[in-house]
């Protein structure tokens, strides 16, 4: 389970790049190429630095106009997905 | 990567953005390979490491994502990993074909702290006969194996690459063996384009037709012709020179590895001048039309023409391919179609 103040990283091994607006991701482990959804690229566009669960929903409440719970539950279910995948790190 | 890395290139390619490149930092090898497609003449001048690394740069601004450097073998560079440490500061997912013979412990480990997504290392033979019967070069199995097992520790992700051709025909049920032993990816072919100087020595080695229906037909090998056969002509079109293209040691630009059409130079223009310039547009038109010559052929549906392989085959961007009109009689067969009447190529 994904704490709300939990703070999270890029995997500086995953290759990365924006397409068409979104994020595609190649994880060097299996060789997989991923591509995100519109919400998971603009979160990941949000960590060029180290950043909180709580912060990245507050920056997606105010991109998207949605309520602070979805938003939480949104990004909690994104760390938990990508931090499964080793594209994120523990910071 | 499958249908999503489809997905990505048919994206890139409508907005032309240089999505997947072959990157060659050196044309010098150290095996002799028989089919190679590189002329014999090992000696081009090739950019040295600040030019490369700005070439990468450019390709990174424009878009480029996917990074393969091949050759020649790259390791022969001495400045190979640091100009390859460049590429994945720049976000590229960095891959490698290798002959593997020159990746040391230390070389493997350092590709593994980079993040390389893929090292390939090209196998003929699971015996030293067969292979070195192809690389025409004594030891050089051994090398390649001791390579394979560095890549193997450093927690790389490995592919095991082969061509079965004629001195190395049998070989392939070892190699499947081999890789799945090692729980490496594989890529086997069986097809061999001429020269990029368009010799056609190469092609000498390839088996011959009958040789290749049951390579064709044995789904370990994943010679895969989904989706076949399609309805319509087969056209020239692909995504060479819109999402894929190619760079040569000394910076010359090429639609795709197997299209060596040069656009440009990457050393003295801007990538954009490059791909937006003179030849880049009028390859893209010509390549946009229908094929003149293979419209009314009965064998279109099965056909997996490159317009590279064409132009090496001396048939022109638009002419008939003798491979892939063979590739084609062969699938129609395993498909339980025939053989249909039309074909444009004798062979």
């Amino acid at each position: 389970m994904t704490n709300d103040s939990l703070v999270v990283k890029r995997n500086p091994q995953v290759a990365w790049r924006e397409l068409d607006g979104k994020i595609m991701l190649v994880t060097p482990a299996d060789a997989m190429l991923h591509l995100l959804n519109d919400t998971g690229s603009f979160l990941w566009k949000q960590l060029d630095a180290p950043r909180a669960a709580n912060d990245l929903a507050a920056a997606l409440c105010a991109e998207f106009e949605v309520d602070e719970d979805t938003a939480r539950g949104d990004v909690r279910e994104f760390i938990q997905e990508i931090l499964g995948k080793n594209m994120l790190e523990r910071a | 990567m499958g249908r999503l890395y489809g997905q990505l290139q048919d994206a890139a390619r409508a907005s032309l953005t240089p999505f997947d490149t072959m990157f060659e930092v050196t044309r010098r090898c150290n095996l002799r390979c028989a089919h190679c497609y590189n002329p014999p003449d090992r000696t081009a001048p090739e950019m040295d490491t600040a030019q490369a690394c700005a070439a990468l740069d450019k390709i990174a601004a424009a878009g480029g994502f996917m990074l393969t450097f091949t050759g020649g073998e790259s390791m022969c560079r001495p400045d190979f990993l640091d100009i390859a440490a460049h590429a994945r500061s720049l976000g590229f997912a960095v891959t490698l074909i290798s002959n593997g013979t020159l990746i040391t412990p230390g070389a493997a480990r350092r590709m593994a702290a980079l993040g390389f997504a893929d090292v390939s290392v090209t196998l003929y033979g699971a015996r030293p006969g067969p292979h070195e019967a192809v690389t025409r070069t004594p030891g050089s199995h051994e090398q390649s194996l001791r390579g394979i097992q560095n890549i193997l520790d450093a927690g790389l992700h490995a592919t095991l690459r082969s061509v079965i051709m004629k001195p190395n025909r049998g070989e392939h049920e070892a190699l499947v063996q081999f890789a799945a032993d090692r729980g490496m990816r594989q890529l086997i072919d069986v097809h061999v384009s001429p020269r990029q100087d368009s010799d056609p020595a190469p092609v000498e080695l390839q088996l011959p037709e009958e040789d290749l229906e049951p390579l064709y037909a044995d789904p370990r090998l994943n010679l895969s012709f989904e989706g076949l056969p399609r309805t319509g002509p087969p056209r020239p079109d692909c995504d060479a020179g819109r999402s894929v293209c190619a760079v040569c040691p000394d910076g010359t630009v090429y639609p795709c590895i197997q299209l060596p059409v040069p656009l440009g130079n990457i050393v003295q223009q801007s990538f954009d001048e490059i791909w937006n310039g003179p030849a880049a547009r009028d390859l893209r038109e010509r390549m946009a039309g229908p094929l003149p010559e293979c419209g009314a052929c009965a064998l279109g549906g099965y056909c997996l023409r490159c317009s590279g392989v064409a132009y090496l085959e001396g048939r022109g961007l638009l002419g008939p391919s003798p491979s892939a009109c063979q590739g084609a009689r062969v699938i129609a067969r395993l498909l339980g179609h025939g053989q249909p009447a039309a074909n444009p190529v004798k062979s």
